[in-house]
């Protein structure tokens, strides 16, 4: 999840950035290896949240799978 | 949601077709080119971006991928940046109708279109294709527009383009520009005080496409006499004329040389010219070099004797083939290179070498400085002529020569009968010395004349063709049906001089 309160440093989503992806990436490996669940299909989803003034979510944008590959 | 564009990229002067397909997917925002692509592809990337978001658009904030296909032809440039923006808008959005257009222009970061190498022959392609319409930057419509077939819609903004597109404000069709062209910008034969034998070998030259190479001393005129050349050499047909423009758009030098221009090309390259500068080359894809941009025209090659050797010798096949071959890792391009070699040099290093001034240098430099030229050149060099020294007499008391309009006259009139010859089935197919000898009429007497000397002279069988081809010149100079005694003497005259 990624809130930005204005676009002036571009739009959440775009925050995900490669390293961002990668840290998301060993974190879930680290999450299924401590709860034993390797075998289990998983994917990552990035939920973009545009804030208004008042700090209410004012824009959601889901994207599905967003991080892929190794 | 995907979406196409056509652009165009170049190998050698032929265009090929490139289309452009973006696709935009769900996603963290991403952009990716992938096709073959070199760095300024790669850059693109973000010039692209800069000039769709400010030109008023949108970007997808997705996940884009930009394919360039045919993914084996190697791409280089920026003249990908408009189709690869406008595949990406319309990927985003419907209503921007591409069909039948193709783009070629490189993307500022302000949205404006700026002009790219190249475009004349990708217009060539295009239009042969049957691409019927082409999007360039307005500094590049001027060339793209003499292509025949195809209608060139010049823009300066990306907006202006995506409006048209979108069938909202339609961008007016380039002209040809009109034959503004300058005058020869060599001096004038008449300018040319004396040396009669040096500007009979200049017609001859013209007349016949012969190379030819000036020996004198200092400050005798072969440089001005060289320079003169282009002036008698007649305006080129428009579609030749074409085909020089295209290799210059290739190097981006039609500035120097107007792309409607009919006039033959004139090169002089210093001799610390490098080799691909010569005969092309260069970085990537090889670019035309010298003798490319001398197609049709001439290429002179001042101090012969300066140049390095292996830059002459690079210049055999060439001139034996009319174009040249250049094989890269990338791709092999050809180009054509059908030049007239005009040489000046000094006989000896001092340069009075059979001058009344008389020649300091030994034995030992003059072989070294005479070894510069190989045979091989030499041979090629059909007229080999000798520029003395004038005298007070001939510089100043002495009446004025021909002008150039005069002798481009009788050149126009000899390249004529030429070409009349040369329709003919029967004469335009003969390859062996004995059936060239008889298409061009040769006297039983001149055969003879030739026969002898041409032993003793110990010709090569390259030669006895030249000189048989410098003869049936001077005849058609002339106006003479068959190629007599007098031609085949003269003939044998230019290139004995130096043999001897």
């Amino acid at each position: 999840m990624k809130a930005r309160r204005g676009t002036s440093f571009g739009p959440p989503q775009e925050a995900v950035d490669a390293r961002k992806q990668r840290k998301l990436r060993t974190l879930l490996e680290l999450y299924r290896a401590q709860t034993h669940r390797q075998q289990q299909p998983c994917r990552i989803d990035v939920l973009a949240l545009m804030m208004d003034g008042s700090l209410g979510v004012a824009k959601v944008e889901h994207i599905e799978d967003a991080v892929q590959g190794e | 949601m995907i979406a196409s564009a056509i652009g165009c990229t170049v190998q050698g002067l032929a265009g090929v077709p490139v289309t452009v397909e973006a696709h935009i997917a769900n996603g963290l925002p991403h952009f990716a080119i992938v096709g073959l692509t070199d760095r300024a592809i790669q850059e693109a990337r973000e010039r692209v971006r800069s000039a769709v978001q400010n030109g008023g658009f949108e970007w997808p904030q997705r996940r884009i991928t930009v394919n360039l296909a045919p993914a084996e032809v190697p791409k280089e440039g920026s003249g990908f940046d408009l189709a690869i923006a406008v595949a990406v808008l319309r990927a985003g959005e419907s209503g921007i109708d591409s069909s039948g257009t193709a783009f070629v222009a490189e993307l500022a970061l302000d949205s404006s279109l700026r002009p790219v190498n190249g475009v004349l022959p990708m217009a060539r392609c295009l239009a042969a294709l049957g691409m019927r319409r082409l999007v360039v930057a307005s500094q590049n419509a001027a060339e793209a527009a003499l292509v025949d077939g195809l209608c060139v819609l010049p823009a300066t903004r990306l907006q202006d383009v995506v409006e048209h597109l979108r069938g909202l404000l339609p961008i007016q069709p380039a002209r040809p520009g009109a034959g503004a062209d300058a005058g020869p910008a060599g001096p004038d034969l008449a300018e040319v005080c004396g040396q009669a034998s040096a500007k009979r070998a200049l017609e001859i030259a013209a007349a016949g496409g012969h190379n030819l190479l000036l020996t004198g001393p200092p400050g005798s005129g072969k440089t001005m006499m060289a320079r003169a050349l282009p002036s008698l050499l007649p305006d080129l047909e428009p579609d030749a004329a074409l085909e020089v423009s295209a290799i210059y758009s290739l190097r981006g030098l039609l500035r120097e040389r107007p792309a409607m221009s009919l006039r033959p090309a004139f090169r002089a390259p210093h001799h610390s010219v490098s080799r691909s500068g010569l005969v092309g080359g260069g970085v990537g894809i090889a670019q035309p070099g010298e003798i490319s941009l001398a197609h049709r025209g001439v290429l002179f090659l001042d101090e012969l004797c300066e140049f390095p050797r292996s830059h002459l010798e690079a210049l055999r096949q060439p001139l034996e083939h009319h174009a040249v071959t250049i094989v890269r890792s990338r791709a092999a391009v050809t180009f054509p290179a059908e030049f007239v070699l005009v040489a000046a040099a000094n006989p000896c290093p001092c340069g009075h070498l059979g001058d009344a001034k008389g020649c300091n240098c030994d034995l030992r430099q003059l072989q070294a400085y005479d070894a510069r030229v190989s045979g091989p050149i030499r041979d090629r060099i059909d007229l080999q002529v000798s520029v003395p020294r004038q005298r007070f007499g001939d510089l100043f008391g002495g009446s004025e020569g021909e002008a150039s309009a005069v002798v481009r006259g009788r050149v126009e009139s000899a390249r004529q009968m030429r070409s009349g010859r040369l329709a003919d089935p029967a004469a335009g197919t003969a390859r062996t010395p004995s059936a060239l000898s008889r298409s061009y009429r040769t006297a039983p007497a001149a055969r003879r004349l030739l026969a002898r000397s041409g032993e003793r002279l110990r010709l090569s069988a390259r030669g006895f063709v030249r000189v048989l081809r410098v003869a049936r010149t001077i005849a058609d100079l002339a106006g003479d049906d068959g190629v007599g005694e007098a031609a085949i003497a003269e003939a044998l005259h230019y290139r004995g001089e130096m043999a001897a």
